[in-house]
């Protein structure tokens, strides 16, 4: 999350959650469970989501009656009704339980303690439309044997590590439940700080409130992530930036980046930024240079780690970057505000801000060493899952990058469809896929007729009842497998068959896959007896892209709605199938 | 650092912890600030602690309640430090 430097201040951030304020539009409500003082942690918190335009609504479960809390239906927890469950440790409360166990006895005892907090855990996770945060235990500083105490089976740092791969493992079980790395925060802002035990002898505080900001923005980037506002590019600079100087005026043997001094800088920078994206994170590129200067380092030069294929868009010309972001976004597909730009110059950072107040633009540092710390300390990249697709996410791009060269080859669209020899698989959800389906409802924003993040539990639940039709497409063609870009779900309601859900990946926009799926639900709906196909198109600030999908794939407008909204109608038997470029490839 | 001097510039502190901007004297204590309960408590003396590099025991967290005391509190610490 990031957060400009001057708030990142414990103090500003309760100041400004007390402050008074539009409150009746929160993006979340969000209950915290302590089992400690989280009065600190919620003002926290909250500073951050009025910050960062995500303002939350906050309810504290009074100290030391979580469990009560949960058990209790007609607990205030339980009239809260809140979306987001986060429960607060503090190792501080249990270690003297697990020091007095003997050596012998202390797995038993953290696995006790870690058993306890699980079945609250399941409890909350079974409310309906929660997620579940778990703040894992921070490893405590206590080393009976000194440097010998790492090897020790059942010390006190071993007992705690064990009680958080139980809680892990409990997260890992349920898909709406996710643990937040506490051991590694406070030990980026340095445990002798985190353990103030002053403090949690006088007011059962877990940790030094200089330490909340960096806690509670992981909490923060959870809930963004959960609610689909998660950054999904990297906007970079090119000059003083991925090297050192300027290429127009240095030329490529001028340029700093290699194997001393700040040129290792750059290299390590540019090694972070390759790492990001083979686990899916799309790099663009948005520089003031001509495009063939611009281009020359990542061809001519060693030092370069980035390759001109890593770039899933290249733009460098002399337009404003406002608008070069723009551009960057459309061709893409993806949303302005789901794009980080790094640029190390501060006029261009002021001017992104001002023109595009969506895109994120973080600071950066005036040491070129400080880029990859100061970066990672935004934690800006939260997964809340990892699948295969994501792997592969930049060959995709790169595959893409190939496809758009070969259409300068075609005059007619069609043609170069037909060259692509696509093909296309067509199956019922199944668990395997699950990750990848759950990552495309809960992310697709553009073309997603009714954007409704379906749970997984939900998806879950459609997959098993027979009135459900869920489905997802996966397309290849000869550039490369696109992976599953696709999910409809459709719902038999009174001898029709109603689409719950349209999405498809922005990465296969204009390939024809959506005739390709039509042809297969018209297929369900004859097999099923379903004599017509309806379909409703929700506006979104962001999917006027589909405002029109029915209409063109021939279905008849029944109804339109004050607010844009409309349901249309396709009749089964008098539907006339239309041509498509992909062939279906049978599931052996 | 005088009395006055530390009290004048505990105002920080307290602007910081309590959004206002007062003028301290020492007998002034929770009942006069608004805000300032228990838990806040806690707020006021870390940020005292940043803004004078000083740390306070439990001792002397549960002593401060006054801004007199704190001013004792502080000024013992920075004589010791000196």
């Amino acid at each position: 999350m990031y957060l400009p430097p001057d708030l990142c201040d414990y103090l500003k951030l309760m100041t400004i959650s007390r402050a008074s304020g539009s409150d009746d539009r929160f993006a979340a409500r969000v209950a915290v469970l302590g089992f400690c003082t989280t009065h600190y942690y919620s003002s926290v918190l909250k500073g951050i989501g009025k910050t960062t335009g995500f303002p939350l609504l906050i309810f504290e479960t009074p100290y030391n009656t979580v469990e009560q809390s949960l058990l209790d239906l007609n607990s205030e927890l339980h009239k809260f009704k809140a979306d987001f469950f986060v429960f607060v440790t503090a190792v501080q409360g249990i270690r003297n339980r697990l020091m007095a166990a003997d050596l012998a006895n202390r797995y038993a005892a953290a696995e006790g303690e870690a058993s306890r907090l699980a079945c609250m855990v399941r409890r909350a996770a079974q409310m309906p439309g929660a997620t579940v945060l778990i703040h894992e235990l921070v490893v405590p500083y206590e080393r009976a044997w000194g440097n010998l105490t790492s090897t020790i089976d059942g010390s006190l740092q071993d007992a705690v590590r064990r009680a958080n791969d139980h809680i892990r493992s409990v997260a890992r079980d349920l898909d709406n439940v996710y643990t937040i790395d506490c051991d590694h925060i406070a030990s980026w802002v340095g445990k002798r700080l985190w353990f103030d035990e002053r403090l949690w002898h006088t007011t059962k505080s877990f940790c030094h409130p200089e330490a909340l900001p960096h806690l509670a923005g992981q909490a923060m980037d959870i809930f963004r992530a959960v609610k689909g506002k998660g950054l999904k590019c990297i906007a970079l600079d090119l000059d003083n930036t991925l090297w050192g100087g300027v290429i127009g005026d240095d030329g490529l043997e001028g340029i700093v980046l290699g194997e001393t001094g700040d040129g290792e800088a750059y290299v390590r920078f540019q090694v972070w930024l390759k790492d990001l994206a083979s686990r899916g994170i799309i790099l663009a590129v948005c520089s003031k240079n001509d495009e063939d200067k611009a281009k020359e380092p990542f061809r001519k030069h060693p030092g370069m780690v980035l390759e001109e294929l890593d770039i899933a868009c290249f733009v460098a010309n002399w337009t404003n970057k406002a608008d070069n972001l723009r551009l960057v976004a459309s061709r893409l597909n993806i949303g302005i505000d789901s794009i980080v730009f790094l640029d190390d110059s501060l006029f261009e950072r002021n001017l992104v801000r001002q023109h595009l107040p969506e895109v994120c633009v973080p600071e950066m540092p005036e040491e070129v060493a400080e880029y990859v710390p100061y970066l990672e300390s935004l934690n800006l990249f939260e997964a809340l899952q990892f699948s295969k697709e994501d792997g592969s996410r930049s060959q995709f791009y790169r595959a893409n990058l190939l496809r758009d060269r070969e259409l300068q080859n075609f005059t007619d669209v069609n043609d170069y469809l037909a060259s692509l020899n696509m093909s296309a698989s067509f199956c019922r959800f199944d668990a395997a896929h699950m990750p990848r389906i759950s990552q495309l409802v809960l992310r697709t924003n553009q073309f997603n007729l009714t954007t409704i993040r379906h749970s997984v539990s939900e998806l879950m639940r459609f997959s098993a009842d027979e009135n459900y039709f869920p489905f997802y497409a996966e397309l290849e063609d000869r550039f490369g497998d696109n992976g599953l870009v696709s999910v409809v779900i459709g719902q038999r309601v009174e001898g029709r068959m109603v689409i719950v859900s349209w999405l498809m990946s922005c990465r296969v926009i204009s390939r024809c896959l959506e005739w390709f799926v039509l042809e297969r639900l018209v297929e369900i709906a004859h097999g099923n007896k379903l004599t017509a196909i309806r379909g409703q198109y929700i506006p979104t600030p962001k999917n006027s892209l589909v405002a029109n999908h029915y209409e063109t794939l021939g279905f008849r407008l029944l109804e339109r709605l004050g607010d844009g909204s409309a349901t249309w109608e396709l009749n089964v038997a008098a539907h006339v199938q239309h041509a498509y470029p992909i062939e279906r490839k049978l599931q052996l | 650092m005088s009395r006055e001097q530390t009290r004048f510039k505990l105002v920080t502190a307290f602007h910081q912890v309590f959004g206002q901007q007062l003028s301290l004297s020492d007998e002034m204590g929770p009942d006069d600030v608004e805000g300032w309960d228990s838990l806040m408590h806690v707020v006021l003396i870390t940020a005292t602690e940043k803004l004078f590099s000083v740390k306070f025991t439990g001792t002397d967290m549960a002593n401060a309640v006054s801004v007199g005391e704190l001013v004792s509190i502080i000024e013992a610490k920075q004589k010791s430090i000196s």
